[in-house]
């Protein structure tokens, strides 16, 4: 195991694609609307959107943790979302939320 | 320049930071399994990255639980590092891939962490096995350019409206361990205080590598973590990213020999020889008593009884003790606060009070 690790171009080769890898996903997420694998720690501000679920008879406001296992603002549950809802909330007709309203 | 990618250095940094980052990969398991079990249950979304991935089922979760723990817990040791370091990278990669929810910047750095430790053979120090042996410098190199690429792209992604206005801030310095004053939650303080977190990460990203402004890097990123875990809401994810970075920190110490003469005839000395050596985990001392000297000191005072002899040159008495506090673990991110003009004034003057040996040998600096 060792042995591989001595060899100067086995080192050089390394630094070269670790700094290609580590510099080239970082650069290419910058700007990005749901960036991840780019260091942004805590770089814009955090969002949870807030969905209405509507039946027949009435408007539903959802808890989105009863729903999702991690609430990220990088994963776009604007349109994963309120599918699901329509499956899982009996009744469900439409899904609403700010800016978007999903038919089931 | 080549060769001196593979040179042998000391094991012991490395070590250390295999033991904090697998320790802290085993605080992660708690949140992947709260994650992970979620997944499994009907009502909640299930956001694959690829259709054909495999839906997070309970043996499956189970089972990269048990991988994730039991290789943790190896890993910590530094038992067999090649193959508990590639199944704790596997159980990490599973659990990134499974979901778009198990994602967080913290795991993917670990993950990166624990295949470069991994790499460089981190088990080679501070072991279940009790013995060192030297590793080579390249993949320890990686671990320390890992440390400037998060801390880096971390501040430029910073450089936006949202963040430096201090609005990111309003939403997460909220349900911290330390509740964070109301009357500072304006603009006045949380714009500047903005501007420092960004500039703490660049200063720390770029001034790590230059051991003159290595001691103010280790007090700037002690502080910019403490404040992220004890002010910023969701500790225990905060605490793990704080223990993954400040674990490399010791990866940047000089690995020059640092000599630390002391004379075995003045207790005091030899009761900070003995206090300093207790602290010195990383085993950056070599100590050496004065008998062992062959020469007369010609620029020493018999009042300073304990000399640190490092690149040529000598700190001595409080200085000594300072600079070698400096070097060790866990002293090393607070030692740099005795450099203060106030702080070294007050210390040299307790250090002359009590810590010296009037009529004690002088100390040859060039011992052996």
């Amino acid at each position: 195991m060792k042995g591989w690790r001595r060899s100067p171009v086995v080192a050089a080769a390394s630094i070269a694609v670790f700094l290609a890898v580590q510099l080239a996903i970082p650069i290419s997420r910058i700007g990005d609307d749901a960036p991840r694998f780019g260091w942004q720690m805590f770089s814009t501000a955090q969002f949870a959107p807030e969905f209405v679920v509507v039946t027949a008879t009435e408007e539903i406001e959802i808890d989105h943790r009863d729903y999702v296992a991690m609430p990220r603002a990088d994963v776009d549950f604007e349109t994963l979302l309120p599918p699901h809802l329509c499956v899982v909330v009996p009744a469900a007709v439409s899904v609403r939320w700010e800016g978007g309203e999903h038919q089931c | 320049m080549l060769k001196r990618l593979t040179t042998e250095i000391g094991p012991r940094p490395l070590g250390l930071a295999r033991i904090i980052i697998g320790s802290a990969a085993l605080l992660r398991a708690i949140i992947a399994g709260e994650t992970l079990t979620a997944l499994t249950r009907p009502e909640i979304l299930r956001a694959p990255y690829l259709d054909w991935l495999p839906d997070p089922t309970m043996p499956l979760v189970v089972l990269i639980l048990v991988i994730w723990v039991v290789a943790g817990v190896l890993f910590v040791l530094g038992w067999n590092i090649t193959l508990t370091g590639s199944l704790l990278f596997i159980a990490i990669i599973a659990t990134l891939a499974l979901d778009q929810q198990t994602y967080s910047n913290h795991l993917y750095l670990m993950s990166w962490l624990i295949l470069l430790l991994t790499l460089a053979d981190a088990g080679a120090g501070i072991n279940i096995h009790r013995t060192d042996r030297p590793v080579f410098m390249w993949p320890v190199l990686l671990l320390q350019m890992q440390l400037s690429i998060v801390y880096g792209f971390s501040a430029l992604t910073k450089f936006n409206e949202s963040f430096l206005s201090g609005d990111v801030f309003v939403g997460v310095l909220v349900r911290g361990l330390v509740p964070f004053p109301e009357t500072l939650r304006t603009p006045r303080f949380l714009v500047p205080l903005a501007a420092l977190a960004v500039f703490v990460e660049l200063f720390v990203a770029f001034f790590i590598w230059r051991t003159r402004f290595r001691p103010a890097v280790f007090v700037l990123g002690l502080g910019l973590h403490l404040a992220i875990t004890l002010l910023m809401a969701d500790t225990l994810p905060l605490l793990i990213f704080s223990l993954e970075m400040l674990a490399l920190y010791p990866l940047f110490l000089l690995r020059e020999p640092l000599r630390l003469v002391w004379d075995d005839d003045c207790e005091s000395s030899r009761t900070w020889a003995r206090r300093l050596a207790r602290l010195d985990l990383l085993r950056a001392l070599e100590p050496v008593t004065a008998s062992e000297g062959t020469r007369p000191d010609p620029i020493t005072e018999s009042a300073h009884s304990l000399h640190l002899v490092h690149a040529g040159e000598t700190a001595r008495g409080f200085r000594a003790i300072a600079l070698s506090l400096e070097h060790l673990v866990p002293t090393l991110w607070l030692a740099p606060i005795l450099r203060l003009p106030g702080v070294r004034g007050l210390g040299e003057r307790w250090y002359l009070r009590g810590g010296t040996c009037p009529g004690c040998r002088p100390i040859d600096q060039a011992t052996r």
